[in-house]
């Protein structure tokens, strides 16, 4: 089973150097790093790209020149020194969550904070099949299939003919393809043309009650979960009373948020009330030595993004008869 | 069902009194009801066509007096199959102090940014009764290898246990004890591992004790009285046993041979009778003495086994080739994280969640300063519920006030590969900077073991596995 999957995964990349069976995965970490595998390159922490190597190509950074060839057969994780020994970045292993930060955005994605709580809410786990439309930047595909992985499958559907092109190709690249399915199609008006498969739907649409039907119909008739993202008010009132009306349970709706914070090193100053030679009160300590209070602090940002969308979660119960 | 285009607004509450006189109903009339067998439905109808106001309410504020009376009269069960979510819910709802505090949103997000998944090597430090090991092995499927780092005599399994998982996941599942870890990279750490688990065990008695309360919390709710008059051994020995073969880590044979004779190591411990014993395979034998138990060939095996598992677990983490670190417990995860980040390989991501924040604070300090770590992470979810409904779509009116914080971070190559130039880059530019601020040295508070508040105590007694929710529709 897996072997015909591999020489699948194989052939669907046949442009690709591959000289070793043990391709760059993300759902398999492996130790040393290849030709033709996506590295992330981390520069800061603000500053990451993903990186398909190349033999001969190089890579300018903004510390200096970067070699294909010196990254090339070293561990993930090492410090490759760059600009001629200017400055260093490191070679990452590829991760969900790295590409959810470095991706190619081809419309607007799910973070991580979401993409973690609808793992968890859709009760994914490794042999789910997951229905999802729209695929988009491929986000929230690229967790879901890590998670299902080995068994599952992840049937997605994306209306935009490129975009979905482009999904299927990363898919490839990234060593996935045997775990996905991309098609190309409205969901919308032409459902998802499955029944009976899936243990959960993930609906990330402009319009997700148009897709409810269809989802139902795609759920198995054991039963499943349902989420659907949408930023709006609106769009979750009309999710959510289309659930009810196609005999979806448990509906919830919640927002969750990332707040992050900064670690750092607070002086605050003491403040001068005067001596107690000035003063009648008594002045117990460190008056002449103005002093600083100093600690650690988790300080939150300025600004932090407060709010990504509504998830809206539900079960479908299989049917039985109540006695 | 109410619709945006019934909404009305010449109702409202003017003439409501709220004298405690608008229900006709009384109680005796409503128990009369229930004892002739009315069904919940008809009993609500009774009580809406008694309510003088009910007529008087808006139509919102009447679905809500009906749906709080389907709270009280409609009782439905609904059996679930145990999931993560579910289980996570439950305990948050029912005792969340065994939990640690850990809210479903922190759960999720240990999971993604640790990035577990099947086929990885995984170590999972737990004091949330084996739940967030549950989590872990739930993702895994048994695929990979599964290391439990665990406080006291025996890996304590009370929530993974509820997650049903078959028999084989366990076979990927090496415990190996937090009392060990100081030696783990240790020169003599070899010799250290050969028998003298029990040993080093004893050493750190005051310790076990906590988990022994929390294991009378456990599977099989025993109580243990005189626990402590005891020798370390004979609690410890048969209680790992016991539990090992609780999650059939053992061979099929082994392992009803752990369950027939656990009961009655129990009971010789005890010298009390046990009512759960019925349901312990094959618990018809005699019981042994403790002395004669001591030498029980069946129970030597069963040692002999949890050491080697032990000493796998020793190997597997000595290689320093594990894939994610998860550590959610009550003690302070600095030493924890000293001990365990160097058994990652690099590139690879860990998690700590803390209850509170400050020790937290400290790790990144500490890791700030050695190194080896990036994209460090110091972060809290805000997790808020609404209530979705036709013109009244609101937050709920209750939320959670806080569901931990975490730490995550992704581990690298401390030093440059060998193929490459040695030296050392003059500019240092890819350093770790999870916050941009430049900071002052920092002088880190030392033991930190005890800077920690008291651990929570644990609550009493649950049935274990909650499989049934009381669901009101």
């Amino acid at each position: 089973m897996t072997d015909s999957l591999r020489i699948l995964t194989n052939t669907s990349v046949p442009n690709r150097v591959v000289k070793s069976a043990s391709k760059m995965s993300f759902v398999r970490y492996k130790e040393r790093v290849e030709e033709g595998d996506v590295v992330i390159i981390y520069l800061t922490h603000e500053s990451m790209f993903p990186l398909t190597l190349e033999g001969g190509r190089i890579f300018q950074t903004r510390f200096g020149a970067l070699r294909h060839s010196d990254i090339i057969g070293k561990r993930f994780g090492s410090k490759i020194l760059c600009g001629g020994g200017r400055g260093y970045v490191y070679a990452l292993h590829p991760t969900p969550e790295l590409w959810t930060l470095t991706l190619p955005h081809r419309t607007q994605i799910v973070y991580t904070t979401d993409i973690s709580m609808l793992t968890l809410q859709l009760d994914l786990k490794p042999g789910s099949v997951v229905v999802e439309s729209g695929t988009g930047s491929g986000s929230v595909s690229h967790a879901v299939i890590r998670t299902i992985a080995p068994t599952g499958h992840l049937y997605t559907f994306e209306f935009h003919q490129q975009r979905a092109e482009k999904a299927r190709e990363e898919f490839a690249d990234h060593g996935l393809s045997n775990l996905v399915t991309v098609t190309h199609r409205n969901v919308c008006t032409d459902g998802f043309g499955l029944s009976d498969v899936a243990d959960a739907v993930f609906l990330d649409l402009p319009s997700p009650w148009e897709a409810v039907v269809s989802a139902k119909l795609a759920l198995k008739k054991a039963g499943g979960r349902l989420c659907s993202f949408s930023p709006c008010v609106e769009q979750i009132q009309r999710t959510c009373d289309k659930l009810r009306s196609h005999g979806f349970c448990d509906i919830t709706t919640m927002e969750c948020l990332l707040r992050t914070f900064d670690v750092r090193t607070i002086a605050l100053p003491e403040p001068d009330l005067g001596s107690p030679d000035t003063c009648v009160q008594t002045q117990s300590e460190g008056s002449e030595t103005a002093q600083n209070f100093t600690f650690k602090s988790a300080v939150p940002p300025k600004d932090m993004p407060g709010h990504t969308g509504f998830l809206t979660f539900a079960t479908l119960y299989p049917q039985v008869e109540t006695s | 069902m109410v619709t945006e285009a019934e909404v009305d607004t010449d109702r409202n509450n003017e003439k409501i009194q709220d004298d405690n006189r608008s229900q006709k109903l009384t109680k005796e009339d409503l128990a009369e009801m229930a004892k002739q067998g009315a069904k919940g439905e008809e009993i609500i109808e009774k009580l809406a066509q008694n309510n003088a106001n009910f007529k008087e309410k808006t139509s919102f504020s009447q679905a809500k007096y009906l749906r709080k009376k389907g709270k009280k009269y409609l009782n439905y069960i609904i059996i679930h199959r145990p999931t993560l979510r579910l289980l996570c819910n439950m305990y948050m709802a029912k005792s969340p102090s065994k939990i640690c505090h850990l809210r479903v949103d922190t759960l999720s997000q240990m999971l993604t940014v640790g990035n577990v998944h099947a086929h990885s090597r995984v170590v999972v430090v737990d004091s949330c009764q084996g739940l967030v090991l549950g989590a872990v092995m739930e993702r895994m499927a048994g695929l990979g290898t599964l290391v439990q780092v665990y406080h006291g005599d025996f890996p304590f399994r009370h929530a993974y246990d509820a997650f049903n998982f078959p028999a084989s996941f366990d076979e990927m599942l090496l415990p190996f004890p937090m009392s060990q870890l100081g030696c783990l990279h240790g020169p003599q750490s070899a010799q250290e591992g050969q028998g003298s688990g029990v040993r080093v065990q004893e050493g750190l008695r005051p310790g076990g004790q906590e988990s022994n309360g929390e294991d009378s919390t456990g599977q099989e709710a025993r109580k243990e009285p005189g626990v402590e008059g005891q020798k370390a051994d004979s609690i410890s020995a048969p209680r790992t046993d016991q539990l090992l073969a609780q999650g059939g880590s053992e061979a099929d044979g082994t392992c009803t041979a752990d369950k027939a004779s656990s009961p009655d190591t129990e009971a010789n411990v005890k010298a009390e009778t046990l009512t759960d014993t019925a349901d312990a395979t094959g618990s018809t034998r005699k019981r042994l003495p403790w002395k004669e138990y001591k030498k029980d060939p069946a129970r030597l095996e069963r040692q002999r086994e949890r050491k080697e598992r032990i000493e796998q677990a020793r190997e597997v983490l000595q290689q320093g080739n594990m894939d994610g670190l998860l550590i959610a417990c009550k003690f302070h995860p600095s030493r924890l994280l000293e001990a365990l980040l160097p058994c990652l390989a690099p590139s690879r991501t860990f998690a700590v969640y803390c209850q509170h924040r400050e020790p937290l604070v400290d790790c990144y300090t500490r890791l700030r300063t050695s190194g080896g770590v990036l994209n460090l992470q110091l972060t809290e979810t805000w997790l808020r519920n609404f209530q979705i409904l036709p013109g009244r779509t609101r937050p709920d009116m209750q939320m959670s006030g806080t569901g931990g914080y975490l730490l995550s971070g992704i581990t690298v190559a401390t030093e440059t590969d060998s193929a490459s130039s040695t030296t050392e880059p003059p500019v240092t530019v890819a350093t770790d900077s999870a916050s941009s601020t430049t900071e002052p040295p920092v002088t880190v508070a030392t033991d930190p073991a005890h800077s920690t508040t008291e651990p929570p105590v644990t609550m009493a007694t649950e049935p274990p596995v909650k499989k049934i929710k009381l669901e009101a529709d």
